[in-house]
Parts: structure tokens; C-alpha cells; sequence
């Protein structure tokens, strides 16, 4: 069957309308649709009123019971990495609602594989990811270079397409602690020379990168020597606009010509992050000493709130006598001391933790902790978490919105 | 009557019979697609003023004209069944003929989903190009090829179609 027979038995079939639409009739119909829109819109205006004074009536009686309703804004679709069966992870998008997979998540580079926990939102359902070349796969890998690529998702959770970030090609570099400032323009990821060993003296620098034009600025870290203050660097996370760069730090002294800070791990800012320069030039922003005692605690996660406020750390807590607590507390960013405990949970004797992340507008956070029995995995609703897919969050290894 | 008026006044008596004609392959019945022209014609009205301006008017009506007959097609108004049998059988004559071809494309056009009836109509009776085709329907100029071959394979499958076809080439 050719198209031209196809079109000559449409023709014959469609023959000739038995009646003309005149422009009348067309603006006749126009103006009804018109005068049903208002009469729509009053019937509506009527409609929210009475439910307003309705409300308002029941505002005034016995609190309601706590409802499951989820608040407006929470992500529909969440990013997660988990094993499936046998490693490595596979990267997915899922439904909030449902749970269920509604896109699996690729490298567009070759053999390259997405890195786990590397994964960085920004709005609009907009995503960073670090995809890297490794020599061999399993227990002693060499990452052998890393490139960022930016994907969207669509509004039913599947990938609009990938792209490279301009800037994004990070050759011979080992890439890790992606963060995106919420509009998307600017990104910081931490970087060692591909192949470092695992405990070599080289140190980390971050990179900050505009995915405008890929210009980049680099922040030197200092080699763990003996006299000079070091400082690793975990947990990278930007205000909305990229001026801030925050992230979780371990002073180190390694003898003579610097001194232990007594601060245990800390919350260290730079900015403005698009400037580079050295980082032991970063602002102290929160320490752990203020949070927890440095011989039963430490602080496994901070994010900044995105206009640099506050900053959201996770605490843990393993008193000798006592059971362990896990708490993501709201701190100060400009007195350190801390505003709110969001959610704190019991987990017993030692806990389990896998990741903490947040959405770009900084309200809702995931959290995939628990006892050492097996972690929960749900974001953070008002002092409770909400569960996500899977619950056991055992096999999760990273989450974000 | 002003510029903008006198050109949609222009527009709806140029295009009026081919759109109607179009939505009758989409719909399958005369005062539906009557109805759905009036209707994307009137939807399109009072946005004239910005549609004028683009390079081609007719691509935003015929698509509001498609996204208006999917909603119809999914609210599913007039409880519309196809029928795989048709209780007619043709018989000599011009107008059984015409009659026998309306019915057996109406048929299966029906047995094709919404979307490839849409391509197909755009596609083969509209004559749109593939890029226009996606336009209209909002996606990818590959889904329009997938979706225009699988369309192309199902009405193939029919054989009071490939009869008809048969008939035309003797």
C-alpha cells in the first residue's frame, strides 16, 4: 500500500462537508466559550469561598489529626542509585508518589558509568551528573577521567536528553561532591589527579565551574604535610545564586607550625565560589564542638539553605552510655549555634547510615539512615519521614529531588 | 472590520473545507467534525492577533484542532464504539461505492490509536511534513516516523482496505 493509493482513498472517503463554517458561526461560538469561561470562574469564585468559610469553621475546633496530604512542592520524581542484584548500581528515576521506575539514567560517554552519590539537582527538574571512565571495574578501579553531564526530566520523570556541560570535560581528573547552585548557572565538584591512591598526601581542590560560558575557578587545597593545616573536603553545596560555596571539612595538623583547632570537623564557607584561591582562605561557618562532643559524635552532612542562611547538618551521636541518635539540626550561618533539630531518630547501639541529600529549595531533605539492623530511606516531613521506594533502605546508595 | 479580523474572516473561508474534511477523518461523522472545526476556530480567535504572526497560521489551528479531538476522543462524549463488521455491503453503483469506501476508511481508521490517526491524517491527507506533523503534535520528528510505519502496518492488515486498494488499481 503506497501513501499516494493511502491519499487518493482518503480523498474519495473524506468527499465534501455538507455544511460551510462561517466566521459567524465561529465568533458566535467564541463568545459562548466566553461567557462560560466567566460563568466557570464565578461559580469557582463561589465555590472557594464557601470552602474558605468552611475551613475557617473547622479552624476553630479540635486540631485535626495529623494528615498524610504531602505539601505543595515536594518533588514528584526522585533520582536514586541502588544494586540491583550484583554491583554496580544502576541509576533511576522514581515516582514519589508510586515509586515505580519511570526512566533509568545513562552515561552519553562511551563505556563511562554515572559515579555514585555524584548527582547534584538544580530546579525544574533539572540534574548534574558525573559520568567516569574506569580502568577496571570492581575492588581497585583507577578512575581514568570525568566529564558532567546535565539531563532534565520531563513531567512524567523521563530524561528530555543529556548534555555535556560546557567546562564539564575533566580530563585525567577524578571527580566527586557534585553540587549545582539552584539556578543551574554555577557547579563545584571536588577533583584529585585520576589515579590518586586512596591515602596519598595529594590534596583535593574544587573546581568551580559556570555552565554559562565554562569558565572555571579552582580552590588549591593543601597537602596533608607535617606544619601545614589541612583540610579534606566532603559535602559541597552552593547557595541559589553560586556565591557561596559551602562545604563539611576535617582540620588536620600533622605536627609543628600549625595547631588542632579543638573544632573537630567543620562547616567551612568561600565565596564569592566563582573566585578561586586557596582553601584555608574559607570562612569558618559551624563546628562540630558546638553541635556534639567531639569523643561521641561527628558531623556526616551539611548543606547550605539556599540564601545562605542557615545550613542543615547531620549530627551523629554515639554517647558511651545511651542509646545512638542520628539528627539533621538547622544551624546558624552566621553564629554556628544551632536554630532547629528537623528530625532526630533513635537508632539503638550504633547506627547505619547511607546518604542525606536535599531538593534545590533546600525544604525537603532525604535521609537514609538507622539502626545497624538496616536504614530507612524517606525524606523529611515535618519532624517525620515520609518513606520513599524502597523502604529498607539498605540497598540505596544515593538519593536526590 | 479591522486588519486582524478581516484576515481570520479570510483564513476560516479559505481553510474551512479542508479543515472540516480532516476532522472528518479524525472523527468519522460530518457534525462532529464540524463541531470540532467551530470549535478550534474558535479557540484560535482570540489569540489571532499573535498567531497571524507566525510563519504558518494553519500549523496552530490544526493543532489545536488534534490536542481538542484528543480530549473529545478521551472523554469519549458520544460513547462512540468502532465495529469490527460493517452491515453494509456495497452495491453496483457510484454512490455505494463512495459509500463502501467511506465506510471501510472510517473502519479502519478507527482501528488505529488516537495518535497515528492523527499522523496519518496530517501526514498522507494534509500533506504536512514530518517537521510540521511533529509541531502539530508536540513531539519528536522520530516518534511521527515510528508512529506514521506502525499506522502504515495496521491499515495493510485490513482486507476490506487492501480490497478497496485492489479494486482502484484494476
Amino acid at each position: 500500500m503506497s501513501t499516494g493509493q493511502l491519499r487518493d482513498l482518503l480523498e474519495a472517503a473524506a468527499g465534501e462537508p455538507p455544511h460551510r463554517v462561517t466566521v459567524a458561526a465561529v465568533r458566535r461560538r467564541a463568545a459562548r466559550r466566553r461567557m462560560l469561561e466567566y460563568v466557570s470562574a464565578a461559580a469557582a469564585a463561589v465555590l472557594l469561598a464557601g470552602a474558605g468559610i468552611a475551613v475557617a469553621a473547622r479552624a476553630t475546633g479540635p486540631a485535626p489529626a495529623s494528615s498524610p496530604r504531602i505539601p505543595a512542592g515536594v518533588p514528584r520524581y526522585y533520582v536514586q542509585q541502588a544494586f540491583r542484584a550484583a554491583p554496580p548500581p544502576t541509576t533511576v528515576v522514581r515516582s514519589r508518589a508510586t515509586g515505580a521506575v519511570t526512566a533509568t539514567v545513562r552515561c552519553p560517554w562511551g563505556s563511562a558509568q554515572p559515579a555514585t552519590g555524584e548527582i547534584a539537582p538544580a530546579s525544574h527538574q533539572t540534574f548534574f551528573m558525573i559520568c567516569q571512565t574506569v580502568t577496571r571495574k570492581g575492588a581497585g578501579s583507577v578512575v581514568t577521567g570525568s566529564r558532567i553531564y546535565r539531563f532534565r526530566l520531563t513531567g512524567s520523570g523521563k530524561i528530555g536528553g543529556y548534555s555535556l556541560v560546557p567546562g564539564g570535560t575533566l580530563a585525567r581528573l577524578s571527580a566527586g561532591n557534585l553540587a549545582a547552585a539552584a539556578d543551574g548557572t554555577e557547579l563545584a565538584v571536588t577533583t584529585l589527579p585520576a589515579g590518586t591512591a586512596p591515602n596519598s598526601p595529594a590534596a583535593a581542590s574544587i573546581i568551580v565551574i559556570s555552565t554559562r560560558t565554562g569558565a572555571r575557578a579552582v580552590w588549591h587545597g593543601t597537602p596533608a604535610v607535617p606544619g601545614k593545616m589541612s583540610f579534606s573536603t566532603g559535602d559541597l553545596s552552593l547557595t541559589a545564586d553560586g556565591h557561596e560555596l559551602v562545604y563539611l571539612a576535617t582540620p588536620r595538623c600533622i605536627r609543628g607550625g600549625c595547631k588542632p583547632t579543638g573544632n573537630g570537623e567543620e562547616v567551612r564557607a568561600l565565596s564569592p565560589a566563582a573566585q578561586g584561591g586557596q582553601l584555608s582562605s574559607s570562612r569558618l561557618v559551624a563546628r562540630q564542638s558546638a553541635l556534639v562532643p567531639l569523643s561521641s559524635g561527628y558531623l556526616d552532612g551539611a548543606i547550605v539553605s539556599p540564601n545562605g542562611s542557615s545550613v542543615q547538618v547531620l549530627v551523629m551521636n554515639s554517647p558511651g552510655q545511651g542509646p545512638t541518635t542520628v539528627s539533621v539540626v538547622k544551624v546558624s550561618a552566621a553564629t554556628g549555634r544551632p536554630l532547629r533539630v528537623l528530625y532526630r531518630v533513635t537508632t539503638g547501639n550504633g547506627f547505619s547510615f547511607q546518604f542525606f541529600s536535599s531538593d534545590p529549595s533546600g525544604r525537603y531533605l532525604i535521609l537514609d539512615t538507622g539502626p545497624t539492623s538496616g536504614t530507612t530511606n524517606g525524606w523529611i516531613d515535618h519532624g517525620r519521614l515520609v518513606t520513599l521506594t524502597p523502604a529498607a533502605g539498605g540497598n540505596v546508595f544515593y538519593e536526590t529531588w | 472590520m479591522d486588519a486582524e479580523a478581516e484576515e481570520f474572516a479570510q483564513f476560516v473561508e479559505v481553510r474551512e473545507r479542508a479543515l472540516q474534511r480532516s476532522a472528518w477523518l479524525l472523527t468519522g461523522d460530518w457534525a462532529l467534525a464540524e463541531d470540532l472545526v467551530q470549535t478550534a476556530l474558535a479557540r484560535s480567535w482570540p489569540r489571532w492577533g499573535r498567531i497571524r504572526r507566525r510563519d504558518d497560521p494553519e500549523i496552530y489551528v490544526r493543532r489545536v484542532m488534534v490536542n481538542t479531538w484528543s480530549t473529545w476522543a478521551r472523554r469519549r462524549w458520544w460513547g462512540e464504539r468502532a465495529s469490527a463488521t460493517v452491515p453494509d455491503r456495497p452495491v453496483p453503483g457510484d454512490v455505494a461505492t463512495d459509500l463502501a469506501i467511506r465506510i471501510a476508511v472510517r473502519t479502519a481508521l478507527a482501528s488505529l490509536t488516537s495518535r497515528q490517526r492523527a499522523v496519518l491524517v496530517l501526514r498522507v491527507f494534509d500533506d504536512l511534513s514530518e517537521a510540521q506533523v511533529a509541531q502539530v503534535l508536540n513531539c519528536a520528528t522520530g516518534t511521527v516516523k515510528s508512529t506514521m510505519a506502525r499506522a502504515l502496518a495496521k491499515l495493510r492488515e485490513d482486507p476490506r482496505l487492501a480490497e478497496l486498494m485492489e479494486r482502484e488499481a484494476r
